[in-house]
């Protein structure tokens, strides 16, 4: 097996199922609407037990401060609209989210996200890498947490299984640093320039969040030539 | 069908759509042995919505 082989594996791994990879970062809206399609797609195909979904780490913004600013402080400082703009620039993600029964707010925080994929990277290892950034996502997304606090991480972490002193432990340290990087190394191999971006069976790839039919389509296409 | 689009290789998106949807019978030519870097994914679907470092999201 080649390096590039490795860096492009996740820790589990499992053959006999098909592999859904899913580079992705915690600030993304569109990954948000996108993994929820994507675990609804497996969940009407009716093909959970034949299906790994295994979530990638991607930054948008790695060179973001760890002192978290509001959306719309985001929206006028980085990209020069008033927070009205805002609003309205947030409103069809908005809408699309509150469609899947997503709670969605404006009223969020960003910053670094670095810490949130080591927990991300140390939950994959464990098994719960879907369960805790689901839940982080949506607690994020739904104005409820800071999750640039390491308190708030731990408290996702352990409400999703994880032994709360090894992920205390983890952001204390350097923990899993070698293991984002990887993730994105891999998905600069393969060419990811934004997220959501789904990787199937280590060969098909979908590129931004489609529609939970369109996802549905492509699992049971790429099922079918298994 | 059509590649990843840094390889400069690929057909066109709505050919990557067509595929998605079906309106294509071509089979991937790739094997698992041809993409040990990855450097060449078939692309299923190319336009969806999508966050880029650097612009908004929205």
């Amino acid at each position: 097996m080649t390096s590039a082989q490795t860096a492009e594996q996740a820790p589990q791994a499992d053959a006999a199922r098909l592999r859904l990879d899913v580079w992705t970062d915690l600030g993304c809206p569109w990954c948000y609407v996108g993994i929820h399609r994507l675990r609804r797609a497996v969940d009407d195909l009716g093909v959970a037990d034949r299906v790994e979904l295994v979530l990638r780490s991607f930054e948008l913004d790695p060179g973001a401060s760890a002192e978290p600013l509001t959306i719309p402080e985001i929206f006028t400082r980085k990209h020069g609209l008033t927070a009205q703009d805002a609003a309205q620039a947030e409103a069809r993600i908005q809408k699309l989210a509150h469609a899947e029964g997503l709670p969605f707010t404006t009223e969020r925080l960003h910053a670094n996200s670095f810490d949130v994929h080591r927990v991300l990277q140390l939950a994959n290892q464990h098994g719960r890498g879907v369960d805790f950034f689901e839940t982080v996502q949506q607690s994020y997304f739904a104005g409820q947490i800071n999750p640039y606090q390491h308190d708030s991480l731990i408290a996702v972490a352990v409400e999703t299984g994880l032994d709360g002193d090894m992920v205390r432990d983890v952001l204390a340290g350097h923990g899993y640093a070698d293991q984002v990087r990887e993730d994105e190394t891999a998905g600069r191999r393969l060419g990811v320039t934004g997220v959501p971006f789904v990787v199937l069976d280590q060969r098909y790839a979908i590129a931004g969040a489609q529609s939970a039919a369109a996802y549905a389509q492509a699992i049971a296409q790429v099922l079918e030539t298994r | 069908m059509a590649m990843i689009a840094s390889t400069g290789e690929g057909h066109t998106e709505a050919e990557a759509t067509d595929r998605l949807t079906g309106e294509t019978a071509a089979e991937p030519h790739t094997t698992p042995a041809d993409v040990p870097t990855i450097a060449a994914l078939i692309q299923l679907a190319l336009d969806g919505d999508t966050c880029v470092p650097g612009q908004r999201c929205d």
